[in-house]
């Protein structure tokens, strides 16, 4: 039994029912802190409970609930003024992660904060692409000549573009995983498979199993795991929602397959049941196909993921926590990048900042 | 080729109006102007179709009896243009 | 139970341990620091503010201190934390008692949605408020120091707070928030008026805070409604005027004035087209004191 208020809360929001001011005291911070105070909002709203709590607690919800309808309408601005400014060429632009959740109104989108927005362009039109936002306004944010060719090189995305007077960035990838990476993905499945939510405008979104994997993949190949948790209740919503369809799980299973995505799909389903309870059949975690040896391994990996997916605030963070961030940001840019290349890229990387702080 | 100006559609734009002066609100972008007669007369031009620049500057002239100047016109069309109220489109 | 029912000692002992917990206006803060100079002028200037016994619901926890390391020995810098995360750079030593008042502007700015927050002083006198939103250093400060000092209840120096429900202004009474000429101009108004340390070298210049007067601590329950929205212009011996503002333009005014109008999207737009519809909108220049005082209390003056 978990004891941390927040992830009692998201396993079972009934639970709130019993928390008196102190524990709801607690609970505000340890969402406020990972980025799910809005969510909060929601969760209450799920049980009814709202009219239940002091005058003082749903004036915080209600004002966290108000700041992510404002990411939203910022959100749906932003994928508007991208649409305008690639109106002249035929480009079919795939809205990944929380921008496609809002494009399609998905319940995992309410009360989701951004920090930006990232889309997929065939690699084939990525220029142009970039060239057409440049020409309306948008910058690079990555000034540095190393940078700019690393992430050209390397990465599975162009350096980032921010808008001028907006100050909203884009991250625009080609592909879901570095080319270097461990798990060789086949992205041209992936965009065949996706869908339209606007025809006008070619705004695109992956699959009910593509938009899972993805963010499987992406919080399972990260280094970083700030948002973690938040991360977490992603996959946690989108698995409630899509998996009473029919079918549902053998879809998954098999595209998960086709991309050699069987590892963070194991992970994401593993995870979000034991931490999120989410309703996951035991047989269909029996039926990945993942080695001997990988199995054997989880008692590590378990040890290390328990101490990520928890709240980001101070009664939750204890010495153990960083020790399993540093060893888990090292895992992070192993799969990304094989060890020739990524030595190279860490000792640059060190020597710039060492740079930077003589210079200051 | 010419170039037209016509609302942006998908967003609503409430107004408040006091005496000569309204407020708007551009729903999408979030932006506040506020806008003269003349301002809110040109924006309804153009929220009921499709005009050029030249055409809204007649409008103006014929109902309002009001010679706009060239600059004082192409800048409140680029205000009402950034903020997300009416867009450019070029037609061949 | 008030702050001024604790000993300096007791208080001392609090903020240095498990932290205070003390009320300003709708809010609930839990405040901790080692730092001498904020403890004394905290104890001066929230002398009335309600304080509680145990640990309650907080809405911001709050601590200011100097980090752990050997920053603190060569030019010392204090740190603000927000629970644990920083929300903005550090100070020098010197400024730490601004600190907390900033401090607390900032929270309430960047989380309390539920109201509509205005930069703006905010004072009622016969149940009318008047809004007083401005730029820094258009006398606002002055001159809700002088009405304060003249009677009326200062419900807020920096920040206004519109209800979202029913347009009423929420009191937040803390202390005002002088500047530079504006210190010695209140000082020599008032011989009981009791002040901060004087803190020079900030960002905004000499800085000093001004203790609210003990009726508008202590009626912090007590919402007004606005009736006058007021852009205050001090010209030095400038004659007084008062002249209408139109509404469109208070309301460009007011909304450029304001923290989170943006975020409040369509809400912050129909709540600030009504707070409009409800107050008399004026440009007021004032250059001497008293005919400020008769002017504005003639303007709320029952008749």
């Amino acid at each position: 039994m978990n004891n941390i208020l927040l992830i009692r809360a998201l396993r079972n929001p009934a639970a709130i029912a019993d928390f008196d001011i102190l524990d709801w005291d607690l609970l505000l911070r340890q969402a406020r802190q990972s980025n799910l105070l809005p969510k909060l909002y929601y969760i209450v709203k799920s049980i009814n409970h709202h009219s239940k709590l002091p005058d003082k607690i749903q004036d915080i919800l209600v004002s966290a609930k108000k700041m992510a309808d404002k990411h939203r309408q910022t959100v749906i601005w932003e994928i508007d003024r991208i649409s305008e400014a690639l109106k002249d060429i035929p480009v079919s632009v795939i809205y990944l992660k929380g921008a496609a959740y809002t494009l399609q109104n998905l319940p995992v989108s309410d009360g989701r904060l951004f920090s930006d927005i990232d889309i997929l362009i065939d690699k084939k039109l990525i220029n142009k692409v970039e060239h057409y936002l440049i020409l309306n306004g948008w910058v690079s944010v990555k000034q540095s000549n190393y940078d700019q060719k690393y992430y050209r090189k390397w990465m599975h995305e162009i350096p980032p573009l921010k808008h001028r007077r907006r100050l909203i960035v884009v991250d625009i990838h080609h592909n879901i995983l570095p080319p270097t990476a461990k798990f060789k993905t086949n992205i041209d499945l992936l965009i065949d498979s996706s869908m339209h939510v606007n025809e006008l405008n070619n705004v695109r979104v992956f699959s009910p199993y593509g938009m899972l994997i993805h963010s499987m993949a992406h919080l399972f190949c990260e280094g970083e795991f700030n948002n973690g948790l938040r991360d977490l209740v992603d996959i946690d919503e989108l698995i409630r929602l899509f998996s009473k369809e029919k079918g549902f799980w053998d879809e998954l299973l098999d595209l998960a397959n086709k991309q050699n995505l069987n590892i963070p799909l194991f992970y994401g389903l593993r995870y979000s049941r034991k931490i999120l309870s989410t309703p996951v059949p035991e047989d269909v975690i029996r039926k990945i196909s993942v080695s001997q040896l990988f199995r054997v391994n989880l008692v590590i990996m378990d040890r290390l993921f328990s101490r990520v997916f928890i709240p980001n605030h101070k009664s939750c963070i204890k010495h153990s926590v960083y020790l399993a961030k540093f060893f888990l940001y090292i895992r992070g840019h192993y799969l990304r990048m094989p060890l020739h290349l990524l030595i190279p890229h860490l000792m640059i990387k060190l020597f710039t900042v060492w740079n930077d702080k003589e210079s200051h | 080729m010419s170039e037209y100006w016509e609302a942006v559609a998908g967003f609503e734009v409430l107004r408040k109006t006091w005496g000569s002066e309204s407020a708007i609100y551009h729903t999408g972008s979030g932006d506040t102007q506020l806008l003269d007669e003349l301002g809110i007369a040109i924006l309804n031009l153009v929220q009921a179709q499709r005009l050029e620049t030249e055409e809204i500057r007649e409008h103006i002239l014929r109902k309002h009896k009001v010679e706009l100047e060239g600059d004082s016109l192409a800048r409140l069309l680029a205000e009402l243009n950034r903020s997300g109220v009416i867009t450019r489109v070029q037609t061949p | 139970m008030i702050l001024s029912s604790l000993t300096f000692h007791e208080a001392r002992t609090r903020l240095k341990s498990n932290g205070l917990y003390f009320k300003t206006g709708p809010f609930t803060i839990h405040f901790n620091t080692h730092i001498e100079n904020i403890t004394k002028n905290f104890y001066k200037l929230y002398s009335e503010n309600q304080i509680f016994e145990q640990e309650v619901f907080s809405d911001f926890h709050i601590k200011i201190d100097l980090p752990n390391n050997f920053r603190r020995w060569v030019r010392p810098q204090v740190f603000f934390y927000l629970d644990n995360e920083i929300p903005f750079k550090p100070l020098p030593f010197n400024q730490a008692y601004p600190m907390l008042e900033w401090g607390m502007n900032w929270c309430i700015a960047n989380h309390s949605h539920q109201y509509l927050i205005i930069h703006a002083a905010v004072l009622e006198k016969n149940n009318k408020a008047i809004i007083l939103p401005a730029e820094p250093g258009s006398g606002k400060s002055t001159l809700a120091a002088i009405l304060t000092l003249n009677g009326w209840r200062l419900l807020s120096d920096e920040l206004a707070l519109i209800s979202l429900k029913d347009l009423s202004a929420i009191p937040l009474s803390r202390p005002i928030n002088l500047k530079n000429d504006s210190i010695d101009i209140i000082k020599s108004m008032s011989e009981t008026c009791i002040f901060s340390d004087v803190y020079d070298d900030t960002n905004k210049g000499s800085v000093a805070l001004l203790k609210t007067s003990n009726e508008s601590v202590s009626r912090a329950d007590e919402v007004a409604i606005p009736c006058f929205i007021i852009k205050p212009k001090y010209i030095n011996e400038s004659k007084a005027s008062l002249a209408r503002v139109s509404p469109g333009k208070m309301f460009m005014h007011v909304a450029e004035n304001s923290f989170n109008y943006s975020v409040l999207g369509k809400e912050g737009f129909e709540v600030l087209s009504n707070l409009i519809d409800l107050c008399g909108c004026f440009d007021f220049i004032y250059g001497n004191n008293t005919e400020a005082v008769n002017i504005m209390n003639s303007l709320v003056a029952n008749n």
